[in-house]
């Protein structure tokens, strides 16, 4: 079935939260779900997203109205080594294969990265990702409406000054593992700037652009991952922590805004 | 018969001519090396280092030229001075026309979001929210584990951040455990 519907793959990778009465590629929530290998949690008393919220807790004894999605990981990853056999990528057969092999790893910064980088492509303007605030809920009152992730890729040992290029008067950036050149303001991007190893990289790990088009502006999400590697750290992520990266962010990111 | 004799005495001559260049070059470059000078008068030799003789206009002009690129450079580095400035102040400026390498972006539509599977404090964002004008957030561990959803929060990835949160219940039942400590004792 996730071979006939590449949005309800998607939607079981990314965990998206539909509404009970929804279809799927004409194919109703209710049949998805008798069908082996399919993980739909009812999410009534989770978070809603995009959707309505829900009104109380005294409509429990209801029919579930919300379901979160999830389907077996192997089967995700099955599909997506069948798409890459078959040469039917579209982009998003990488981002599963990434997602399930980041995931089965423990005590790494660099998977964390890796995987937030997959999530996050896939789930950028999807069904109940669709506003940036669903798509990043500590983001309060953004409501700007995102469009799917339609170029991606991943930079070796760069930041963002030393991975930008001009290609014919055009903003790009190569792919380092696909070798590519990818036109920053044709389609929405997403960028994963990888490290050496488990080292920090300076500014950011992962930008996530989404050029402007008539009805709507430009949007640049800078995402920052912190992972401790040992179990035994106590740390606790404060303001100052957040403070030094701001200042990273904003030398990194100064030559390349208009105005600057 | 004349006239291949002509041309044999033709042959003769620039052969002739061809041994005595030759003798030429060979005596040139048995000549000792401050004789090049001489020889080619093109330029001259001071202390081993050649150079080309000027006279005081041209050097003159060559000094203004200097002069003025230096003043251009000064002027180029005084208009590219870098300065550090927060989000608020990049939110506040105005737009210019952009060039060819820039983000069309408008500052105010940039955030900055930090995902932690580190423990944070509660408020954090709070804090945040008011000094960086809503720009810069932390996605909380917590909040990670929701977005990501069910599926993923089983893996090894994850582990560490569920072992966090059974950490925090412990600290928050240890108050308990010394106390039924104290009553066995």
């Amino acid at each position: 079935m996730l071979n006939k519907s590449h949005e309800l793959a998607v939607l079981c990778a990314i965990g998206a939260t539909v509404r009970a009465d929804a279809k799927i590629n004409k194919l109703s929530l209710a049949h998805v779900r008798q069908c082996d290998g399919f993980r739909f949690v009812v999410a009534d008393k989770l978070v809603p997203v995009d959707d309505l919220l829900h009104d109380s807790a005294a409509d429990i004894s209801l029919p579930p109205r919300k379901y979160r999605c999830g389907v077996v990981p192997a089967i995700l990853y099955a599909l997506a080594k069948e798409y890459q056999r078959a040469s039917k990528n579209d982009g998003t057969a990488a981002m599963f294969t990434t997602i399930v092999e980041s995931a089965r790893r423990s005590n790494s910064p660099a998977r964390f990265e890796s995987f937030l980088h997959a999530y996050f492509t896939l789930a950028w303007g999807q069904r109940s990702r669709k506003t940036l605030h669903s798509a990043f809920p500590c983001l309060t009152n953004e409501d700007t409406r995102l469009r799917p992730i339609m170029q991606y890729c991943t930079v070796d040992n760069a930041t963002l000054g030393s991975a930008f290029n001009l290609e014919r008067d055009q903003l790009a950036i190569i792919d380092s593992e696909q070798g590519g050149v990818i036109d920053i303001g044709a389609a929405p991007t997403s960028i994963h700037f990888s490290g050496t190893g488990d080292a920090a990289q300076p500014g950011f790990d992962i930008m996530m652009f989404q050029p402007p088009i008539n009805e709507s502006a430009a949007v640049l999400v800078l995402i920052e991952a912190k992972y401790s590697a040992d179990a035994s750290v106590t740390t606790r992520l404060g303001p100052s922590h957040v403070k030094s990266k701001v200042e990273q962010c904003v030398v990194e990111l100064a030559p390349f805004l208009p105005g600057m | 018969m004349r006239f291949r004799s002509l041309v044999q005495e033709e042959e003769e001559e620039e052969e002739e001519e061809e041994r005595s260049r030759f003798s030429v070059t060979l005596a040139n470059h048995s000549l000792p090396m401050q004789d090049m000078d001489g020889l080619f008068g093109m330029y001259s030799i001071r202390n081993g280092v050649p150079y080309y003789p000027t006279t005081a206009a041209e050097l003159a002009a060559m000094k203004a030229k200097k002069k003025e690129q230096e003043k251009k450079k000064k002027k180029k580095e005084e208009e590219d001075k870098i300065a550090m400035v927060t989000f608020n102040e990049l939110a506040a400026m105005p737009m210019e026309r952009p060039s060819a390498k820039q983000l069309l972006v408008q500052a105010s539509n940039i955030y900055l979001v930090c995902c932690s599977c580190q423990p944070s404090a509660k408020g954090i964002n709070g804090t945040l929210r008011q000094k960086y004008k809503d720009k810069v957030a932390v996605l909380r561990a917590p909040d990670v584990m929701e977005l990501i959803g069910p599926m993923w929060q089983t893996f090894p990835l994850f582990y560490e951040v569920r072992w966090c949160e059974l950490d925090h219940i412990f600290s928050l039942l240890a108050p308990c455990t010394y106390w039924w400590l104290y009553l066995c004792s």
